[in-house]
């Protein structure tokens, strides 16, 4: 399938099908609903990292005038766990408290004010335990604290299940490589580098706080709006930690969602629904909670601090002959989908180069934080952090420009990665001449003032998406010629919606107009597996062009018998359908069909033109040992990224003077779209991670839960207009939608070695660890 | 927010009074910019709110050769940031502004509020106090004027009775030298990291000896601080990167840094050499080529 | 309660209020006009910012008694029927609009910019909207979209 072909709306920068909405401030969002009668609530939370509870008293909280719904964490409200891979987790903390922040109790109340002082008067008495947040201490095969004793009795996810380690009691998922030989290779190679790289646990924040409404509705069924990312995710989590039959629970995101990077595991959704469940009698009141920032930056998920121990082995003329890593995400007491992250963290490392001999051990452990691991990447920015630094240290020691010694080990059309996959759509080389090119590679330039230091810095990463995966899509055909589509796809920002609707348009030959995409509906929308591993446009758009088929076959099969013509001679375009090379010979859609006395149309058969599709790609899951497989991923999206910087040497203070970035997208469908992610996810992500951004705790308490000090870029933070640069590569896929593969996490997995490969270039200095901060500048430049 | 009793006050007579009958329980609130979030976080739990952002008497901004810059305690933020008088006159001053949280905050935010809440970290303190600005306090029993050097007195506390309003602010003599404010932040719109405010003049008959300076650091003790030690060294000297060095190192020895979650107080130490250091040169610069 | 008379959007609005009240709950819970939202509470994050006589300012962090007899516009207001405001089409247009949540606050400190300052340079830009964060977009098509109508202007 070739990306060159011109299309009438596939490729093009259509508008923003939401923006309107969203411009005029009409677009209402989960925490805009205002349901009658809707109550709020609030959440009485742990400040114990670690504790059994002793007693919770709520009669004073149920007395206060106002409250009407109290909770904790019991059989009746939570009586099963759930969990992505492993249920470890149930609604609200019980018998035990596993991090400061764990929801304790809540209350739905007529106001928020009211709802606050409710908890207030809940008291909880804890026995204080001891706790661990050491990564390395959590990861002992006898740490000093076990979170989970009964880990191995938990439940597991049968697809992708976590493996967990017997001597390890902390480990929630262990995954391994292993291909060739890998101390045979050291043994081969002319010099061998070991290093230790970490990240700094930091948040997505996203600028809608989390949010679930939830109400019973009049036949008794639970309804549940939220934030979520992965609605048939929720409905399952839902449904399982209630002891509910899935048709019990209808989950609905609305069409605006104020971001998600990942990070929205269905924590204050959960909390909404046993609120609604949990009033006594009837009526039932809608409850929305609604976490503030604070408890979002406090409380919900992370990207996890990251341990990345890289071993390699090359010969002098620069070929990479062995790769041995350990991985380890130090995660929260609960595992959430970061059982997935310690696992998928290996793939990026994994596609990177071509290498003869490679080993990997990836972990993911248990400690007495909040919940930590799907972000932006996946793992893959923290394990390419690791692997990306490594190969500039490698780069300089064998006196190899870093672009030359990326150029010559990445991996190619047709290569095999370490998993043994044969690689196709590979957009290495295209992105690391595009980085190269933008930023002036080999041209150096010079602060204005001795004490400003410049330098420049290239990566390479890659980032996978999901096997397996599945997603459905149904599309109906309205009289007037409007092309409905439902899915579960969620329109997080990214431009779900507006690429969909590009998809139909081309399939249909309509105008983008005349395009509807529905809001994910549990009652209404099929399964898709989630918003997430940047898998929409090629998993839902597969399953867009099979369902337009399915749609198209009904309405010429329909509209041959009227044109009185083989189905296969018919086309379709401006909601008519006519025969091929007699375009007089034609009707209306709407022609088809029939109105009704009462009112209404009908078709005479077959009640509505609708297709429906399902595009399940299954791939191969990794042999156990090895990790051997020939269908890992879906596809991989390679990307690659350089910055100059500037450091000033006396105050530590990094500025990115130019930062450039070359995706390979596989197809641009929308190439405005495009750039979106691609700026959103260096600007803002990536400098962020490199430079500013981390939770900064203390006994595990967030010292920094606030905007002031937990500290995203803002506009005077990022490069100007003219410093930031970018290149859209097309390799096309020969199993995607008009050849489109995804863009949405490549966006930021080797943003930060190529800023800090850049420091290094200015001031001599290699930083392990991000953030880097100026402070940490001074002390490696032994100023203080 | 807890519930309170919304006073909006008639006149500057009445907001004292109103001060002197509900005392403790009473907050002022001007822009609201530092008062509203303390509310909000249920540090500050008023059962009064004295309102006296309508009292437009007290916004002015008046400047005179002789005497001076005054500047009413109800003038927002972005009025001093975009006035002419000061950009011509005091520009230390409106640059300084301009690095002040953001626009919709200078908007609305009042330079008397600013300077009665009395964070550390201020950057109006730590400039007014270079230019040797002095503050009018008004009560009930009648006005004083008190230097900023004698206003700040600890942690978010000031010279300020408890009936008094700050009603304006004066800065003597503001065309003779000039000055140069270094904000070290982790970003632009952040609170400083480590400040430092420099108002130079130079000798009139040999712009490079200093006849007087002051030499003012911000967010590195309970109030802005003078390095009293470093102008001492500077004061009626020519003015040598050697001096200006051992200047930095000795404001850098008598600063008050604590460690916290912005830096460590070896790095805030090292800040204020550095910001020092440059501070002075560029107050030197700009004074003698005026 | 305290009686509050003020002008939103060009039109009169009375209410009672709860002192305690900021603008933005005013605007988003008592009017239901959600448009002007709370990112932060703290004034730190923009996506409150509406216009009070032609000014940008925080609405979480302003008392709503204290804008009676003022003039509010929200971004409610900024179209006339159906026709956009310039500043809401460049967004549109530029691709400055992904999750949209910081959007409003966004154009409502653009739009109080190019009141002041009808052809901004990048930096002008850049200082204007420093208190409106964005996760999504990095900014840079925001500042290419408000450059664009300051040129068109």
């Amino acid at each position: 399938m070739s990306s060159k072909k011109e299309y009438q709306y596939i490729g093009k920068s259509i508008y923003n099908v939401n923006a309107i909405a969203k411009a005029t401030g009409r677009a209402k969002y989960c925490s805009d609903m205002q349901l009658a009668g809707m109550l709020y609530a609030k959440v009485k939370r742990s400040p114990y990292p670690h504790a059994r509870i002793v007693s919770i008293d709520t009669s004073k909280a149920e007395r206060l005038p106002g409250v009407k719904a109290v909770i904790i964490g019991d059989e009746k409200t939570c009586p099963a766990r759930f969990g992505a891979g492993v249920a470890d987790e149930y609604v609200l903390a019980r018998g035990k408290v596993l991090y400061v922040g764990d929801p304790v109790a809540a209350v739905a109340a007529e106001s928020e004010q009211i709802a606050e002082e409710a908890v207030d008067l809940i008291e909880v008495e804890y026995e204080d335990l001891p706790a661990i947040f050491d990564g390395e201490e959590a990861f002992k095969q006898n740490p000093p604290v076990v979170l989970h004793e009964d880990l191995k009795r938990y439940n597991t996810l049968r697809s992708v299940p976590p493996r967990l380690d017997e001597n390890r009691p902390n480990v929630f998922n262990y995954f391994r490589i292993r291909r060739r030989d890998v101390e045979n290779g050291f043994k081969e190679a002319d010099l061998v580098f070991e290093n230790r790289f970490e990240t700094a646990m930091i948040h997505h924040v996203q600028m809608e706080p989390h949010c679930g409404v939830a109400m019973v509705d009049d036949s008794g069924r639970l309804v549940v709006w939220g934030t979520s990312s992965k609605p048939y995710g929720m409905h399952r989590d839902i449904s399982e930690s209630r002891n509910l039959p899935p048709s019990a629970v209808r989950v609905i995101i609305p069409t605006h969602v104020g971001g998600a990077f990942g990070g929205r595991e269905p924590k204050a959704e959960q909390i909404a629904a046993s609120l609604a469940l949990g009033q006594k009698g009837y009526p039932k009141r809608p409850v929305r909670m609604w976490f503030t920032r604070e408890e979002q930056l406090s409380t919900t998920t992370t990207r996890a601090h990251y341990i990345v121990d890289i071993k390699t082995g090359v010969r002098k003329d620069g070929t990479i002959v062995a790769n041995k890593m350990r991985l380890l995400l130090v995660g929260g007491a609960y595992a959430g989908t970061g059982y997935l992250t310690a696992r998928n963290a290996a793939f990026g490392p994994a596609a990177n180069y071509k290498t003869d001999h490679f080993s990997l051990d990836a972990y993911g452990v248990y400690t007495n934080q909040r919940m930590a691991g799907a972000y932006r990447g996946f793992g893959n920015a923290e394990s390419l952090w690791g692997m990306e630094s490594q190969m500039d240290i490698i780069a300089e020691a064998l006196k190899i420009d870093p672009l030359e010694f990326r150029l010559k080990n990445c991996t190619d059309e047709g290569d095999l990665n370490a998993f043994g996959e044969k690689m196709h759509s590979v957009g290495a080389k295209e992105c690391l001449h595009a980085a190269a090119k933008l930023i002036e590679w080999g041209k150096k330039t010079k602060g204005s003032e001795p004490h400003l230091k410049r330098g420049k810095g290239i990566a390479l990463g890659n980032k996978y998406s999901i096997v397996p995966t599945a997603s459905a899509a149904i599309i109906k055909v309205h009289p007037d010629g409007m092309v409905e589509l439902r899915t579960s796809t969620v329109e997080i920002g990214q431009g779900s919606s507006t690429i969909f609707s590009q998809m139909i348009a081309e399939e249909f030959k309509i105008p983008v107009s005349k395009v509807r995409v529905l809001n994910p509906d549990t009652d209404i929308t099929p399964f898709d597996l989630g918003t997430a591993s940047s898998r929409s446009t090629f998993n839902m758009g597969n399953a867009i062009i099979k369902a337009s088929a399915d749609a198209k076959r009904q309405l010429f099969e329909l509209a041959a018998k009227e044109l009185k013509a083989n189905p296969d001679d018919l086309e379709t375009a401006d909601s008519k359908v006519f025969v091929k090379g007699s375009p007089d010979r034609s009707l209306h859609i709407k022609d088809l069909f029939i109105p009704m006395v009462i009112g209404g149309y009908t078709l005479k058969e077959g009640a509505e033109i609708i297709g429906k599709a399902t595009y399940y790609l299954p791939g191969v899951i990794p042999d156990p040992e090895t990790g051997h497989s020939e269908r890992p991923a879906s596809f991989y999206m390679f990307v690659a990224q350089a910055a100059e910087v500037e450091v000033d040497v006396q105050t530590g203070k990094i500025r990115v003077v130019k930062i450039v970035t070359a995706n390979d997208c596989g197809k641009a469908i929308n190439p405005m779209t495009v750039e979106g992610q691609q700026e959103g996810g260096v600007l803002s992500m990536g400098i962020g991670s490199t430079l500013l951004e981390e939770v900064i705790t203390d006994n595990g308490v967030m010292l920094n839960p606030q905007f002031a000090d937990y500290k995203i870029p803002t506009t005077l933070d990022c490069p100007t207009l003219e410093n930031y640069k970018s290149a859209i590569i097309e390799t096309a896929h020969r199993e995607g939608p008009w050849g489109a593969k995804g863009v949405g996490e490549g966006t930021m997995v080797c943003s930060a070695p190529a800023i800090a490969n850049a420091i290094y270039d200015a001031i001599g200095i290699r930083f392990h660890e991000i953030p880097i901060t100026p402070e940490k500048v001074l002390r490696a430049l032994k100023k203080i | 927010m807890n519930h309170f009793e919304y006073l909006p006050a008639k006149s500057v007579n009445d907001a004292c009074d109103m001060l002197s009958n509900y005392g403790e329980e009473a907050k002022v609130l001007a822009g609201g910019q530092s008062l509203v979030p303390l509310m909000k976080q249920g540090l500050v739990r008023p059962s009064h709110i004295i309102d006296i952002r309508g009292l437009s008497d007290l916004d002015y901004i008046r400047y005179d050769k002789k005497d001076g810059l005054r500047i009413g305690a109800l003038t927002t933020h972005r009025a001093v940031e975009t006035s002419k008088a000061i950009k011509e006159n005091c520009a230390m001053l409106a640059e300084m502004e301009r690095t002040l949280a953001s626009v919709a905050v200078r908007n609305w935010g009042t330079v008397g509020g600013s300077l009665t809440h009395a964070d550390p970290a201020s950057d109006l303190a730590t400039t007014l106090m270079a230019l040797g600005a002095e503050v009018t306090l008004t009560g009930s029993r009648g006005e004083r004027v008190v230097n900023l050097n004698d206003f700040f007195v600890d942690y978010f506390e000031t010279a300020l009775h408890s009936d008094e309003l700050l009603t304006a602010i004066h800065i003597p003599n503001s065309g003779r030298g000039n000055g140069f404010y270094y904000k070290f932040a982790h970003r632009a719109t952040d609170l400083a990291v480590v400040s430092v405010a420099v108002y130079l003049v130079p000798a009139p008959d040999d712009q490079n000896r200093c006849q007087d300076i002051r030499i003012v650091m911000g967010s590195v003790g309970p109030t802005s601080l003078r390095s009293r030690r470093g102008e001492e060294l500077l004061k009626g000297q020519e003015i040598t990167d050697t001096l200006i060095e051992e200047a930095a190192r000795v404001s850098a020895e008598d600063a008050q840094p604590t460690t916290d979650i912005n830096g460590s107080e070896e790095y805030k130490r090292e800040l204020v050499q550095v910001l020092v250091t440059r501070s002075i040169k560029k107050a030197a610069t700009r004074a003698s080529t005026r | 309660m305290e009686n509050l008379r003020l002008i939103i959007n060009g039109e009169e609005v009375e209410a009672l209020i709860d002192p305690a009240t900021t603008l933005q709950q005013f605007l988003h819970n008592t009017l239901g006009m959600t448009g002007t939202k709370e990112g932060c509470g703290a004034g730190l994050c923009g996506c409150c910012t509406v216009m009070v006589d032609g000014k940008a300012v925080k609405s979480c962090l302003i008392l709503a008694l204290q804008v009676g007899g003022k003039s509010v516009q929200t971004i409610e207001g900024l179209a006339h029927e159906d026709v956009l405001d310039p500043v809401q089409s460049a967004f549109i247009e530029n691709g400055a609009i992904q999750c949209g949540f910081c959007s409003p606050g966004m154009i409502m400190a653009s739009k109080a910019l190019l009141k002041e300052n009808p052809h901004p340079v990048e930096n002008d830009v850049r200082h204007a909207l420093s208190g409106n964060l964005c996760r999504c977009t990095g900014y840079h098509k925001i500042v290419k979209a408000v450059l664009s109508v300051g040129e068109r202007q």
